[in-house]
Formats: structure tokens, sequence, C-alpha cells
């Protein structure tokens, strides 16, 4: 073996991956050959150097990570675009059935609308491209629209008509389990990791007639200035239907490629920074894009001497005569979570685009906090109601509901008239230890699971403080639930759901302890800055 | 009571169904090697909570991708490697912007992290997981998508610019 091959299989032989033939050349060699065998002893220092800086990581320090931060995180963006995108994910599976068909569909009119005419009023004015390209398959014509595409989104409009029945089809989720809807071609892969084509978002928007549905599909940017998106669509199902059993799936294929150019956006450094009553935001940059105005921000989130924890904040521009709220094409930008110190978010406002402002006056329209601080009471069954109190407010364990085989407890909120805070974050903790037995093999998990309170009786208000039907409203930031009552429900349907083994159920059917962990509260701060975007 | 690993089927369809305790189970079960690749990009605890966190959230986002739940160690270390590189950017942009200089960190381990951090990224990363965390030649070629050849070749690389740097101190 010459003096390259054994330098190639030095780090074989180190690990002792070589069988003992080439083992044993390898020694030889190094034996003979004083350059290899200087080469050996500095990549095996080397390594040893590696491993000792290794040993110093104390990997002992507990992590405290938040499973169920998850899906809070999800329920809290209940703004509009957030309810569009838990109903849609709702759907997806379910569809709209018959007995919510009424109030889904005034709903539906009213978001469609105001999605069609943001997207008309781009592409009237020339912004994005008309496109007309069309598949059929099984007398279902899938048609591309246009698109818009610009730094932060790939928008496509597509049109699914049923050309011999009267069907509203949306796409659905094939028997192989691929994604309703998927993009390829010239889209950025954020991550590498992620499987390609990627599965897209979309919102079905409302059409006059029976048998037509559009969609309005959402992606990540383009990866080129200009290139070809496919778009991948193998399984139809009907949209709206009578029951379960009425839905109707048909497989085909209504791929299809279409070209797209990617707009320019402009960037303005703004570094404005403001104090939101003790935690400071700084405006960082603003960008306007074709699909969406994004305003770049730093929060920093929990401010130690109100014990304040900022969840949420939202924004509104004032151009002209005109005030823009929340992006109707823009699913929303990046939302960096932590619970204390600085995050990074992005916040959409609909587009300037085509106003090309020199300046616009940003307000801070809601900010929404929790106030901090676990407390645990012990429940006193035998003497219900039982008043306790979190941060000068009363709240009363009214009563505790026993049906068949679950439990429901009632939690009153505190009732003054002058009252702050909108809910209180009510929860029981169960403690419990899973087994389950696989393959012959038992397994055994041990955690803790919430079973938080709901609201219900409560009111739907404004920034005013004004009541909202609930029947008709549709929700803006500013739109809140003020509680009056929550219950706490434990039955088995819920331990199911939370992966609780349900034989245990009776046993933490009368919960010892209840805790409060922090209350909500918004606020409106109409802070106001006038932003110059002149370069 | 003893715990045992969870088959990585079982475990994904878990995680699917959103009983994220069991992903947490996981990342306690193998929490050694994870915070060292960690700890190798961010050397600060907070910081690897925090991306440890939103590891945790990309996951379960996007577990409907992971095709074959037995590579599911190897994805999820790929997506933990780019959560700290993210990190690890966004901490550079931070120094430079506020030019503060870390004087907590000056201890001995920052310097070996720091010759570590020093070398490019596509030696580093094969090196953290050979030496720092243990994954095999063909682990590695599988969390980073790369033939077992260009392992080899840039773990071999990556020791020697690594050599270079320790004979300058």
């Amino acid at each position: 073996m010459g003096c390259n091959i054994i330098k190639d299989k030095l780090l074989d032989y180190i690990d002792g991956n070589l069988n003992k033939e080439e083992e044993r050349k390898i020694k030889e060699h190094l034996s003979a050959c004083a350059e290899c065998y200087k080469e050996y002893m500095e990549l095996k220092s080397t390594i040893a150097y590696i491993k000792d800086g290794a040993n110093i990581i104390d990997t002992s320090k507990e992590l405290t990570l938040s499973p169920k931060m998850v899906k809070k995180k999800a329920v809290r963006s209940f703004t509009r675009t957030g309810l569009i995108a838990v109903i849609l994910s709702l759907m997806l599976v379910a569809t709209v059935f018959a007995t919510e068909i009424f109030d889904f569909m005034k709903w539906w009119k009213k978001s469609s609308e105001r999605q069609i005419s943001a997207w008309e009023k781009l592409i009237e004015n020339g912004v994005g491209q008309k496109l007309n390209i069309s598949v059929t398959d099984q007398n279902i014509r899938v048609t591309a629209e246009g698109v818009i595409a610009d730094d932060f989104n790939t928008i496509i409009l597509l049109k699914i008509e049923d050309l011999e029945g009267n069907i509203r089809f949306v796409p659905g989720r094939d028997t192989a389990n691929n994604a309703p809807l998927a993009v390829g071609g010239d889209i950025k892969r954020i991550y590498e990791e992620i499987s390609f084509p990627l599965s897209a978002n979309y919102s079905p928007l409302y059409v006059e007639d029976e048998n037509t549905v559009k969609l309005m599909v959402y992606t990540f940017p383009m990866s080129k200035d200009e290139g070809k998106i496919e778009i991948y669509i193998n399984e139809l199902m009907s949209f709206i239907n009578e029951s379960k059993e009425s839905q109707v799936r048909v497989a085909g294929n209504w791929n299809m490629t279409i070209p797209a150019k990617k707009l320019k956006s402009k960037i303005y450094l703004v570094d404005e920074e403001i104090d939101l009553g003790g935690n400071e935001l700084t405006i960082e940059r603003i960008t306007i894009a074709p699909t969406t105005t994004r305003i770049h921000y730093k929060l920093q989130v929990y401010d130690e001497e109100n014990r304040r924890f900022i969840d949420d904040i939202s924004f509104l521009v004032k151009c002209g005569r005109k005030t823009y709220g929340r992006s109707e094409l823009s699913r929303g930008g990046a939302m960096e979570y932590k619970s204390f110190g600085v995050v990074r978010r992005e916040f959409d406002i609909e587009s300037l685009y085509l106003e090309e402002p020199k300046e616009i006056a940003l307000i801070v329209n809601t900010c929404r906090y929790t106030s901090r601080g676990q407390k645990k009471y012990h429940i006193d069954w035998d003497n219900l109601p039982q008043v306790i109190e979190y941060d000068n407010s009363k709240i009363t364990i009214e009563d505790i509901k026993y049906n068949e085989d679950s439990a429901e407890i009632i939690i009153k909120e505190d009732d003054r008239k002058d009252r702050k805070y909108i809910r209180s974050n009510i929860y029981l903790k169960i403690k419990d230890v899973i087994k389950e037995i696989h393959d012959g093999a038992e397994y055994t998990y041990r955690d803790e699971y919430l079973f938080y309170g709901n609201p219900i009786e409560y009111e739907i208000r404004d920034s005013k403080g004004k009541v909202k039907d609930e029947e008709n409203i549709s929700w803006t930031d500013e739109m809140y639930v003020f509680a009056f009552k929550q219950k706490i429900t434990l039955s088995p349907e819920d331990f199911r759901r939370q992966g609780l083994s349900v034989e245990d159920f009776k046993e933490y059917l009368i919960p010892d302890e209840l805790y409060i962990d922090g209350q909500e509260y918004i606020e409106f701060p109409n802070i106001k800055v006038n932003i110059k975007l002149d370069k | 009571m003893k715990t045992i690993d969870l088959e990585n089927k079982q475990l994904v369809n878990k995680i699917k169904k959103g009983q994220l305790q069991f992903l947490v189970q996981w990342l306690e079960d193998n929490k050694d090697k994870l915070y060292k690749i960690s700890w190798s990009y961010l050397y600060n605890h907070a910081d690897i909570e925090d991306v440890f966190q939103d590891t945790l959230i990309k996951v379960y986002e996007n577990i409907h991708t992971l095709k074959n739940p037995n590579y599911f160690e190897s994805w999820y270390i790929s997506i933990l490697l780019n959560e700290c590189r993210k990190k690890l950017r966004e901490n550079k942009k931070e120094v430079l912007k506020e030019n503060v200089e870390n004087d907590e960190y000056h201890i001995d381990q920052y310097d070996f992290f720091q010759e570590l951090n020093s070398i490019d990224d596509i030696y580093k990363e094969v090196i953290v997981l050979k030496y720092i965390s243990g994954y095999t030649q063909e682990e590695i070629s599988n969390i980073l998508d790369i033939p077992i050849g260009t392992v080899k070749s840039r773990l071999y690389r990556g020791l020697r610019e690594l050599r270079k740097l320790i004979k300058e101190v």
C-alpha cells in the first residue's frame, strides 16, 4: 500500500473499522514510514483533544420543554387569518357538514370577498401574471388563473369546476396519504430535510356557481427570479356535504406546470424604539412587497417588574386617508416564541405596493399579555362555593357536577364591574403513569396532564367594550372573549384525547388542587409613530 | 421504573397525533447526544433550551413529511443542526450589532468551542456528530444526506484544519 491509500484508511484504522488483513498492513506501514506515523499520531491526538473538549459539556442540566406550548401557540393566533387556517385544517379532514352549512356559507362569502378583492386589485393593476392554463380529468377542470410571487409568498389562484355535476370540489388527501395539494419546481426549500414537493396551504373561495370553487394557494417564495412552478393534485373531494357518507371523492391527475416571475420588494430600515408599558418594542424594518407590507420587529416579551408576558401584538398602518389592517394575502410572517428575553417577529399588513407611500403612520393596535405566576389552591369540596384570590381578584369555585361518568367543575371569574383581566388561565393537573404494551414489551411513561377551563359564560367585546353578536361575527384583532364563568371537564373522552389511560379515570374524578397560572389581558395602546420611507 | 425506547414507528405516530409527551420522553432518553451537538454550536444552556423548543415545534409541524419512520433520529438531528446554525447566525448578528464582548464565557471551554466554531461548517458538523456525539460514519451519511466517502474526506479535512488551529495556540 502506498502512503496516500494508508492516509485514506487512517480514520477507519483508528476507529477499528478495518478487517484483520488491512489492519495488519497499516500497522506494518506505520512502523516503517515516519511521515505516515506522524500523521497517525497527530490525528489521534486531535481526536483525543476533541473528545476531551466534549467531556466538559455538562448535559445534566434540566431542559424545560413545553410540548403544550406547541398546541397553545396554534390556538393563540386566533386572529382572522389564524381562524381561517384553523377552520381550513379542520375542513381538510371533515369538509363542511349539513348542520353548519348556513352559518358557514355566510362567513365563507364574506371572507372570500375580501381575499378576492385584494387579489384583483393587484392583478388588475398589472402586478403578478394572469394565466389561463387548465387540466381536465374525470370531467373536472382545474384552471390556474394567475400567480403573484414575491420575496415572502408565492400565491396561485386556481379554479376547480365540476363539468358534469354540481359539486364544489377541493383537493383531498389521497389513499397514499399524500398532501392534498403540493407544489414543486422553482419554489424555495426553506428546510432541506423536508420532502419535496412541498405540501401547500390553500383557502377555498366562494363562487356563485354551485359547481365551482376557487382556491387561493399559499406557498414559499420562488428560488429564482423567473421560473416554473409545478402543482400536484391527485384527489378531489366534495367540500360541502349532507353527512360523512355523502362525501364524494374522485382520484385523478390534475398536475400542471405554470410560469412565474418573482417581483422585487422594497426594504426600509427603520429602527424606531417604542415603549410598550415597560416592554421595549423596536420596529427594525418595513418591507413593501406586492402581497404584503411586512413589519419586522423586535420585542422584549417579559417585563419582570410587572410580571407581564406579551403573547401577541398587532399593528395598523395609516397611509393617506386610509387605514390598512392585517394582510388578506399573506399567511403571516415568522413568530419566534420564547418565554423570556427578546424575540424577533413579523407582522403582515395589507399591500401598499401600488400606493408607493413616502410616509406612513404605524399604529400599535392591540397588545395581548398574560400576567405571570402559578398559584395552587386546595379545593374544599365540602364547603362550596369557595372563594380563592389571585392578584387581588376574587375567583369562586362554584360547583362540581357529576354526570354518569364525567365531572364538571364550574368556576366563576371575579364579578366586579371594573375588572381589568379578560380571563384566568385555570387548570387541573393530573399526574399519571401510563403503561403500554407493544409487541409483548411493556412501556411506562410519566407525565403531567393539564385540563384547562373553557369559558361557558362570556361576551365577545371590541376595543370600546361593545358587546358583539357571536352569530354574525367576523373576528378582528381588537375582539376578545371576556369570561364570566369557566368550566373544566373531566371525561373519559378528554382522558383519551390527552393520552391518559381511561381505566384510571375514576381515580381522578375528584381532584384536590386547582391551579391558576396567570390572567389574560388585552390593551389598545394606540401608539402612533410616523415613519418616512425614503430610501 | 424502567423506560424503554418506543419503536420509531410508534413514536412517529404519537407525534402525528400531537402526543408530544412521547417526543419529550425520547428527547430525554437521547439528551446526552443531542445536548452535546447543540452545545458545540452554542455553548450556553439558555440558547440550547430555545433551540430544543424550536426543534420540537418544527418536528411537530413537519412530521408528516417524514416518509420513513426509521430515519426519525437522522431527520430530527438534521433539523436540530439547522436550528443551531440559525441561532448561531442570530447570535453573531446580535454581537456585531451591539458590539458586546461576552466576558462571562471566557473560560477554557469557550476557547475550545470557539476553535471548533472557526472551522468551516461542513467540516465542523461531521466532527461534532462523530467525535462529540458518537455517531458512525454511516449514520452521519444519513443525517447529512451525503455519501460515506464524503463523510470520510470531510472528517479528515476537518481534523487537519482543527490541528492547524491547535498548533497555532
